[in-house]
């Protein structure tokens, strides 16, 4: 499964981890776009890139995920979800060091 | 399954395709007026009433039903059991009222795109108009009433159509990934 941070940010300008989000929970993109009350083409331009998504929008994704907006969304290409909560192995070596 | 939307056996998932549709379409219509005026012009005679009022009657009801029709076929998919719709709305299919509407409101991302439309068709509608004026006020063109006449008769239908053909040809390619990840 490719997300827009694999492939870049699209159109839009800005990466996201909806498809990685929704996927992990197991949500279609029909009832994420239910819950957003969105057409579920929307979902698919926002996880492609393709589309910026309103404020409003971006907020309700962030309560959707129980997540705050910049986890979701990033001006900066984002890293993996698993490397952002555990680091890498090198970072978590330099962390036990210096604990 | 992958979703390929198609009209008459041509697929319409890729731009360049709806482009031919698209130009295809005003090209006739552009061509059908060109024609009715020649001949109004050249023979003005009773018959071109008659004409005229087959023209202006049959545009009025085919053209935005020729237009419905692409952006309802690319809007719902006979293929697709689950329902699963992917197209083109315009405000004309949200807007009736809640019991009979039978797509529901249009969404931010295509709001935006529906005033994208709009916003160009303005422009090209402004071009049009100046572009008769320009060309009736300086009277370089040749046959410059025919034009004039030509493009104040054309008139509704690019207001009521451009839009439209607009959003099918800026809609963009279908993407291998609209299916579902696994």
């Amino acid at each position: 499964m490719n997300s827009a941070s694999d492939k870049g940010p699209g159109e839009s300008g800005l990466y996201n981890r909806i498809a990685v989000l929704r996927a992990e929970r197991g949500i279609s993109r029909q009832e994420l776009a239910d819950a957003m009350d969105v057409n579920y083409q929307t979902i698919g331009f926002l996880e492609r890139g393709d589309y910026s998504p309103s404020l409003k929008l971006a907020l309700a994704l962030g309560e959707y995920f129980g997540l705050p907006v910049e986890a979701i969304f990033s001006r900066q290409p984002l890293k993996p979800l698993s490397e952002q909560v555990y680091g890498t192995r090198a970072a978590v070596a330099d962390t036990e060091k210096q604990s | 399954m992958n979703f390929k939307p198609d009209l008459m056996g041509i697929p319409l998932d890729r731009r360049r395709n709806r482009l031919w549709l698209v130009a295809a379409y005003w090209l006739i219509v552009v061509l059908v007026a060109i024609l009715l005026m020649a001949l109004f012009k050249t023979y003005p005679s009773s018959h071109f009433p008659i004409l005229f009022v087959i023209f202006y009657v049959s545009l009025l009801s085919d053209t935005p039903h020729l237009s419905i029709s692409i952006g309802r076929c690319f809007y719902e998919s006979p293929d697709r059991l689950d329902k699963q719709t992917w197209g083109i709305r315009t405000l004309f299919d949200s807007a009736s009222r809640e019991e009979n509407r039978k797509y529901p409101p249009l969404d931010e991302r295509e709001r935006s795109r529906l005033r994208n439309a709009l916003e160009v068709s303005y422009g090209i509608v402004c071009l049009i108009v100046l572009l008769a004026f320009v060309a009736h006020e300086f009277g370089k063109i040749p046959h410059v009433a025919y034009i004039r006449e030509t493009l104040f008769w054309l008139t509704p239908f690019v207001v009521f159509n451009l839009p439209k053909t607009i959003l099918i040809y800026t809609e963009k390619d279908v993407e291998p990934d609209m299916e579902e990840p696994q």
